[in-house]
């Protein structure tokens, strides 16, 4: 059973963050009651037009960039799998800037989207 | 299980790749059979490797597999944006502007 | 630190290609000029590391990678191809207002990965190089606005993203077969290690365009722009060539199977039918891209002869890589030069009348040509002689015999261009663009390149052959 109390930490701790946010948006926020905002919510605004407009092209430039990030990830996994046992063997520091000179890459690529303007969401190129 | 599920599973998935990627005249539908051969061929990659005393260089190959797939499927759909915004269409049959 | 400094050469070119996007995105009003200098000294600081590292000699790193002869001598060609191609397109990119640092920083990364094919003694580590290579290589095939780069760029794709999963599937294979990913891995499953190579075979023969895999090659050579069709007839091509290279020298080493006659037949098939379809090609680009899977053709004898002899045919392949790439470098460079700002001038026609009005361009295409022909005294002329005579020594005579009759064929439309030049009359009233320094300076260079080769071959190859 022992082994389970850092997953109740976990909750408590969940539970402690999330109640937080909603209190603190609930002092800080001070929403304005309009009648728009006091209308119960119904599934989003009525459908004006059909489903199948032309989409901006910026949502496929960041699923794009998305894919891209989301999935190089998985190339850390085994870096983490294998990192306790390298630093056992007494490589630990070497690992480590490996794995740094890895996220380095993906930061250099990140910063260079950025200054592109492709998610810059208004009015870009 | 035995090693031959895999291997025939993984034969499987490599022939539905093909015959999409044959048959198939959108692009995209190209890209999709090409994804099917290349998780054919990861698939084969852990299986070989969990009969061989889960040797490692079987999941690192697999999981290089995972992320050359996505960084192909980018640069293709990326490329087929492109081609879009040009020919307003991405059959492979349309978009002919070279001589044979 | 002793690992860092052998590995340099491979490391400088991603290095000075982020360095290059990143400033470019950073500092939009930053000149081509400026950048393209930044590129082209990353790549002589290549050269200078790779040399240091060719005279140091062999030394092995953790991770299935070897920093060996070959692997420096690989470096060295790729880096003098990449300057090459980064020079000759100066003024193609600036008058078309193209986009200059994602250029050469793809021109980079694609240098990385030749690096990494030649130095990998395993498959992961051969064939993230080949798929660094060929991502960069796809996109710059679609890197103008036309419609046929981007079809070009399309093909490329599909073909080439087909090409890998079949060999990754043969690597599967393999792998299943021997229990290793190292290529000297030695078979338990004979039957499993047959179609693992079937496959292996079948993808690297696209990638080097031999003979059933060679239908992307045409369009996709002539729908790129100029300067990425330069690339890839020279840095690309040569790539995948030291990449079979390690493929067949690791496998043969490993296992003792005979392809031979399956290389033989390759070989024979790839130079006869690029030879026969370049006869009556009117578009020059699209001849030069049959006369590239010709000249694919050729380099296979070498890897016949790799089984009885790996210093000669190691020696020989990288001499008739490094003729290639002067010449068809040079052939290109031409053609870039006579394309102006909005259109690429490469039919028959375009050329008509050459010899007249610029003698000097005239005699410098028609260099190129002979060479590419394999008239002596030029590059290409003792590269086919070092190679054939390698087969020869071996007994290949029957192979060698088709080899020289398919030379014979090739003058043929070599000099059609020539010919057009000298005798023909010029159409239409295009005044000759004015004169380009950068591309000047590469075709100078490669015609000095060309005639050294041809008439003084002995040093170049006496270090080769180590």
């Amino acid at each position: 059973m022992l082994s389970y109390v850092p997953v109740l930490i976990l909750f408590i701790f969940a539970l402690l963050l999330g109640g937080a946010f909603v209190f603190l948006s609930y002092f800080l926020g001070r929403p304005k009651k309009t009648t728009t905002k006091l209308n119960p919510y119904e599934c989003g605004v009525e459908q004006a037009t059909l489903p199948r407009i032309p989409v901006n092209i910026k949502f496929f430039a960041v699923a794009l960039m998305f894919l891209l990030f989301d999935v190089e990830v998985a190339l850390l996994y085994p870096w983490a799998a294998y990192f306790k046992s390298m630093v056992s063997e007494g490589l630990g520091t070497f690992v480590l800037i490996e794995g740094l000179i890895f996220i380095g890459i993906l930061f250099v690529a990140l910063v260079y989207i950025f200054r592109t303007g492709i998610l810059h969401w208004e009015n870009g190129k | 299980m035995q090693l031959e599920y895999y291997l025939i599973i993984g034969l499987i998935l490599f022939l539905l790749g093909l015959y999409t990627c044959l048959t198939r005249v959108n692009a995209i539908g190209m890209l999709m059979g090409i994804e099917l051969m290349l998780n054919a061929a990861g698939l084969n990659f852990v299986a070989f490797s969990h009969f061989n005393g889960n040797h490692i260089d079987g999941h690192i190959m697999a999981i290089f597999i995972i992320v050359l797939a996505a960084a192909e499927a980018v640069v293709a759909l990326a490329v087929l944006l492109a081609i879009y915004k040009r020919f307003k269409v991405i059959d492979t049959d349309k978009v002919v502007t070279l001589k044979e | 630190m002793n690992i860092l400094i052998q590995s340099l050469p491979l490391l400088i070119m991603p290095a000075v290609a982020a360095f290059i996007l990143l400033i470019g995105a950073m500092w939009r009003r930053i000149s081509g000029e400026s950048l393209l200098i930044m590129a082209v000294a990353g790549l002589v600081a290549a050269l200078f590391f790779g040399w240091q590292g060719f005279l140091a000699g062999t030394a092995s790193f953790p991770a299935d990678i070897i920093f060996d002869k070959i692997f420096y001598l690989t470096v060295i060609i790729i880096a003098i191809a990449l300057a090459l191609a980064m020079l000759v397109s100066y003024n193609y990119l600036a008058e078309r207002k193209l986009p200059w640092p994602e250029y050469l920083a793809l021109l980079l990364f694609a240098g990385f990965g030749a690096g990494l094919m030649a130095a990998g003694t395993d498959f992961i580590v051969l064939f993230i190089g080949l798929e660094t290579i060929s991502i960069a290589a796809y996109v710059l095939a679609g890197y103008t606005r036309d419609g046929s780069s981007k079809e070009a760029s399309i093909k490329y794709f599909l073909m080439g993203a087909f090409a890998s999963a079949v060999l990754l599937f043969g690597i599967a294979f393999f792998y299943g077969a021997t229990g290793s990913v190292l290529l000297s891995a030695a078979p338990i499953n004979k039957l499993l290690m047959v179609l693992a190579l079937a496959l292996i075979i079948s993808g690297a023969a696209f990638k080097v365009a031999a003979f059933p895999f060679q239908w992307w090659t045409p369009d996709v050579y002539e729908g790129s722009p100029l300067p990425v069709t330069a690339f890839f007839a020279t840095a690309v091509k040569a790539a995948a060539f030291i990449m079979l290279f390690r493929i067949v020298a690791g496998i043969s080493g490993g296992l003792g199977l005979k392809f031979e006659s399956l290389l033989i037949a390759l070989s024979v098939a790839t130079m006869t039918f690029g030879n026969l379809a370049a006869l009556f090609q009117e578009n020059i680009k699209r001849m030069l891209a049959y006369s590239s899977i010709a000249h694919a053709g050729y380099m296979l004898i070498a890897f016949v002869v790799l089984g009885k002899d790996a210093n000669l045919a190691g020696a020989a392949l990288l001499f008739y890589i490094l003729a290639y790439i002067v010449m068809s470098m040079g052939a290109f460079g031409v053609l870039i030069y006579l394309s102006g700002g909005e259109k690429e001038f490469c039919n028959m026609p375009d050329v008509a009348g050459l010899g007249r009005r610029s003698p000097w361009l005239a005699a410098v295409f028609g260099l190129f040509l002979l060479s590419l022909a394999g008239f002596p005294p030029t590059a290409g002329f003792v590269a086919k002689f070092y190679l054939f005579k390698s087969a020869m020594a071996h007994g290949y005579v029957l192979l060698v015999i088709a080899a020289v009759i398919n030379s014979l064929i090739s003058v043929y439309y070599y000099m059609r261009p020539v010919v057009a030049m000298y005798f023909g009359e010029f159409q239409q009233e295009r005044s000759l663009p004015k004169i380009r320094y950068s591309v000047a300076g590469v075709l100078i260079f490669c015609a000095i390149f060309v005639i050294i080769l041809g008439l003084a071959p002995a040093t170049i190859l006496a270090i080769l052959s180590h």
